[in-house]
C-alpha cells in the first residue's frame, strides 16, 4: 500500500515522519543503541514511537554520510534517502524545453504542487508563473520583505566588559564580552565595526 | 537594497531564487517548506540537540496526546487489519521496521575502507525549521486562487552543493525495499495529524483562505453553522479537513469552509479545537458538536417525516429545535468567530464583513 498515491497532500508529512524516525527517540527515554536490534523491537515498542521534529526547530540527523569516496549515486545523500523511501528529484529539464538554470526553486515548488495547482494559461509554465507570483507579492507587500533586503551595519562600543551594539536601523543591544558572534570575535571586532 | 532593483534583477529567469523568493512563495501559496542540506559531521551534538528538541516538542506532544484522547472519545474505528492508534502490540511503525544497525552502519556499507582524509569529508543531513507562511496585507484574487489549492502543504527541498541549487524531495513511487506493512495505518494517521497540526497553526493565525471568496460559482449558504448532507455539486473536489478523504455521502460543513467526511471527523475536529483554544472559548466549540448531533437528529426526522420537504424548510424547522438545546445562535456566533483576527488589509476586512453577513443573516430573519 502506498498511501501517498491517494493522498498527495500528505507526502511532506510522510517525509517528516521518516526523517524523524532517524532521530534518537527523545520523547520516550534516553537512547540505548543496544536495544535497537530486530529481536528486541517487539519488546521495546514504547521506545520506538516516532516523534516528529518540531516545526520551530532544526535538526541534524545522526547518520553519517561519507562524501569523499562517493561514486555511483546521483547525490551523496541518496543511500540515506533510499533507506527511508525518499528520492531527490532534479526538476530542471532544459533539454525538453522545461525549466532551466535559475528556475530550480520555482520548478521544485511547481513540481511538488503540480497535482493541485493549475496554470492560468495552460500553455505557460507553472514555474515561471510562480516566479511572477513571488515577485508580485514582494512588490505589493514591500514592508514584509524589506528586512530581508536590508544590509545591516553594526557599530560596537566597549564599556568595561559590555559591548553596546548599535544597528543602522536603530536597534540597540547590550552584549557581554564573549557573546558576540564567532565571526566578529574571530576577526578584530574593532576593525570590523569601525570603532 | 532597493526593492525595485531587486525585483528587476530577480525577474530574469536565469537568476536563482533566494531566501526572499522562497519566503514569498510560502506567504503566497500558504505552504510550509523545509530545506535539507549536508553539513559537517562534527556539527552534530546529540546532547544539546536532544535537549533543544525536547523543549520545543513539548507543546506538540501535548497536542498529539490530545488527539489520541479525542479519537478515543469519539470512538473512531480503524480497519481490523490495521493497528489501533497507539497500541504497542500490533503496530510496526516505520521506525521500528527499520533496523537501527543498518542506519548506523550506512557509512561502512557505502565505503568499507575509509582513509583519514575521507573520514574528514563525512557529512550529516541538516533539516531546517519550518519556513512558514505569514499573513500578507495585499493579496489579489489570483494569489488567493493559488493559495486555496495549495495551502497547508509541506514541501521538502534539498539544497545541493554550495550554489543556490535546489532539488525536490519526495516519496519514492516504487518503494519495495521494506515490507509493505511499514506503510501501515499508524504511519498514515501520524502523517495526517502532522498536517492537522500545521493547519491548526495556520488557522490560529487566521491565514486560511476562504475558498468561496474566489470561486466563480457562489456556494449556497447553509442556514446553520453545521450543515449535514451538503449537496454533492457544491463540494467540488474538496477533501475532509481531518482525514483528507474524499467527501462522499453525508459530508458535514462547518461555517462554510470546514468540510468533514462524517460526523466522527467533525466531532474530533471540534474537540481538538476546544483543546487548542483558551479556556474562555472552549464552550462554544463544544456547542459545535451539540449542533452537529442536533443536526443529525434533525436530518433523521426530516428524512423520515418530511421526505419531500425542501432543505430550506428543514433548516428553518431545525432552528427552533436547536435553540432548545443550545444558546441563541447570535451568541454562539459571537463566540465562534475566529480568534483575534488582525485586520491585515482592507481586503481582509471586507472578507470578514462578508462572512459576518453570511452568518448573521439567519438571525436577522
Amino acid at each position: 500500500m502506498l498511501p501517498f498515491n491517494t493522498e498527495p497532500a500528505l507526502e511532506g508529512d510522510y517525509i517528516l515522519l521518516r526523517f524523524s524516525s532517524l532521530l534518537p527517540q527523545i520523547s520516550c527515554c534516553k537512547r540505548n543503541t543496544s536495544q535497537y536490534n530486530n529481536s528486541s523491537i517487539k519488546e521495546n515498542q514504547s521506545l520506538l514511537m516516532p516523534s516528529l521534529i518540531p516545526g520551530d526547530s532544526s535538526a541534524i540527523l545522526p547518520v553519517i554520510i561519507p562524501t569523499a569516496n562517493f561514486r555511483g549515486w546521483a547525490s551523496p545523500t541518496q543511500p540515506l534517502l533510499d533507506m527511508v523511501g525518499i528520492e531527490e528529484v532534479e526538476c530542471l529539464t532544459p533539454s525538453s524545453g522545461g525549466p532551466a538554470a535559475g528556475q530550480c526553486q520555482f520548478a521544485c515548488i511547481s513540481t511538488a504542487l503540480s497535482d493541485s495547482l493549475t496554470s492560468l494559461d495552460n500553455n505557460s509554465r507553472l514555474d515561471l508563473e510562480l516566479r511572477r507570483l513571488a515577485l508580485r507579492i514582494i512588490e505589493t507587500n514591500p514592508t514584509m520583505y524589506q528586512d530581508f533586503l536590508t544590509t545591516v551595519r553594526v557599530s560596537c562600543v566597549l564599556f568595561d566588559n559590555i559591548y553596546v551594539v548599535v544597528h543602522n536601523n536603530g536597534f540597540c543591544k547590550l552584549l557581554f564580552q564573549g557573546w558576540l558572534s564567532h565571526e566578529i570575535e574571530k576577526s578584530s571586532w574593532r576593525t570590523v565595526c569601525g570603532y | 537594497m532597493d526593492i525595485k532593483a531587486y525585483i528587476a534583477a530577480m525577474s530574469n529567469p536565469a537568476c536563482d531564487g533566494d531566501a526572499v523568493t522562497l519566503q514569498a512563495l510560502c506567504d503566497a501559496l500558504k505552504i510550509t517548506v523545509r530545506v535539507t542540506k549536508l553539513v559537517e559531521a562534527q556539527k552534530y551534538d546529540e546532547a544539546s540537540q536532544t535537549e533543544r528538541l525536547l523543549a520545543s516538542s513539548r507543546s506538540s506532544s501535548d497536542f498529539f496526546h490530545s488527539i489520541i484522547e479525542a479519537r478515543d472519545t469519539s470512538s473512531l474505528i480503524l480497519d481490523e487489519d490495521s493497528c489501533s492508534f497507539g497500541s504497542s502490540d500490533t503496530c510496526s511503525s516505520y521506525a521500528s521496521a527499520m533496523s537501527r544497525d543498518s542506519v548506523e552502519n550506512l557509512e561502512m556499507r557505502v565505503s568499507p575502507t575509509l582513509s583519514a582524509q575521507e573520514k574528514g569529508a563525512r557529512k550529516r543531513l541538516y533539516i531546517s525549521h519550518d519556513i512558514e507562511p505569514r499573513c500578507l496585507g495585499n493579496v489579489d484574487s489570483e494569489i488567493r486562487r493559488f493559495a486555496s489549492s495549495s495551502q497547508g502543504r509541506l514541501i521538502w527541498l534539498s539544497h545541493v552543493g554550495d550554489e543556490a541549487h535546489y532539488r525536490l524531495l519526495r516519496l519514492k513511487s516504487a518503494f519495495d525495499t521494506m515490507e509493505s506493512s511499514v506503510f501501515n495505518r499508524h504511519e498514515e494517521i501520524m502523517a495526517s495529524e502532522s498536517r492537522i497540526q500545521r493547519i491548526l497553526k495556520l488557522q490560529a493565525s487566521d491565514q486560511l483562505v476562504d475558498l468561496d471568496f474566489v470561486e466563480a460559482i457562489p456556494m449556497a449558504r447553509s442556514q446553520t453553522h453545521v450543515n449535514i448532507g451538503v449537496h454533492r455539486a457544491q463540494l467540488g473536489n474538496r477533501q475532509c479537513t481531518l482525514c483528507l478523504k474524499s467527501l462522499f455521502d453525508d459530508p458535514v460543513e462547518i461555517r462554510g469552509y470546514f468540510y468533514f467526511c462524517n460526523v466522527q471527523c467533525c466531532a474530533t475536529w471540534s474537540k481538538l479545537r476546544a483543546r487548542k483554544t483558551p479556556a474562555t472559548t472552549q464552550q462554544p466549540v463544544i456547542n459545535l458538536v451539540d449542533d452537529t448531533q442536533a443536526s443529525i437528529k434533525r436530518k433523521d426526522e426530516a428524512s423520515s417525516f418530511q421526505a419531500d420537504a425542501k432543505p430550506k424548510d428543514t433548516s428553518l424547522t431545525n432552528d427552533k429545535s436547536c435553540t432548545k438545546h443550545s444558546p441563541h445562535r447570535s451568541e454562539i456566533f459571537s463566540r465562534l468567530r475566529p480568534r483575534p483576527s488582525r485586520p491585515c488589509s482592507l481586503t481582509k476586512t471586507r472578507h470578514n464583513l462578508r462572512k459576518h453577513k453570511r452568518l448573521i443573516r439567519p438571525v436577522d430573519r
